[in-house]
């Protein structure tokens, strides 16, 4: 098995407003299962679906301080108006990835 | 002598919380607005949808209506336009009525503040701005 490089490895920090501590196991856990709603969807050829659902986490993300998961949410969000398996399937890839490297630290 | 809540963070001797009505859709939102709220003295009623928004305005008296756009029954575009119809079929100043959406495009600016919204702000939203925006367009009575 080859080592992961670069940004695949490691971990990103992200700060977060210590008064939304007790919000982000939730908002955390709900980035997970809308991994598992955009795949289904994809599979479904549900681009509807996947569209209102990026545009939820276009619209949450940056809130919490993940500007990341905000820009994934345009990405797709945009992907989803053209059709385009291929770049959707590239953004959940990059969540996913994002979501299992992200380390938070409350300020 | 009185004295204010020393605590609060808003700079402004109000001497009652800010009254606001959430008409937003999204839990993470519903959940994030909240917590900014919790940071001043904001008494914050929530409404999932824009037909839960308009009931609940007919029934309450709000300083300022946060209101989403994009919301399954009723959109905040037509629960707006009812709001503002009720208000003056009752012969009521207008509450003002913050747009908090997404979709950041030129056209749904316009829409929204044609429809009768006094401000058109992007999400997501920071708790900085949220706050701001509840000392700005929130009108208290004095």
């Amino acid at each position: 098995m080859r080592p992961l490089a670069g940004e695949e490895s490691g971990t990103i920090q992200v700060r977060v407003d210590a008064d939304l501590e007790e919000l982000m196991p939730r908002f955390m856990e709900n980035r997970r299962e809308d991994v598992a709603a955009f795949e289904n969807a994809l599979a479904a050829d549900d681009f509807e679906t996947i569209a209102t659902l990026a545009h939820d986490l276009k619209g949450a993300g940056g809130g919490y301080g993940f500007d990341e998961i905000t820009r994934i949410g345009i990405a797709l969000e945009s992907a989803a108006k053209v059709r385009s398996r291929g770049d959707i399937q590239k953004s959940l890839d990059h969540l996913a990835r994002y979501l299992a490297q992200v380390e938070i630290i409350y300020e | 002598m009185l004295v204010a809540d020393s605590n609060t963070l808003s700079n402004q001797a109000a001497s009652r919380a800010v009254r606001v009505l959430l008409v937003e859709d999204s839990p993470d939102n519903q959940f994030l607005f909240r917590a900014f709220g919790k940071k001043i003295r904001c008494e914050m009623d929530l409404a999932e949808n824009g037909a839960i928004g308009v009931e609940k305005f007919q029934a309450g008296h709000y300083d300022l209506v946060l209101m989403d756009m994009q919301m399954p029954v009723m959109d905040g575009y037509t629960a707006m336009r009812t709001i503002r119809d009720w208000e003056k079929e009752q012969g009521r100043n207008p509450t003002p009525i913050v747009a908090l959406t997404a979709n950041a495009t030129q056209e749904m600016e316009e829409k929204s503040l044609a429809g009768g919204c006094n401000a058109y702000f992007t999400k997501p939203i920071s708790c900085g701005k949220f706050l701001g925006i509840i000392a700005e367009y929130a009108e208290r009575e004095r």
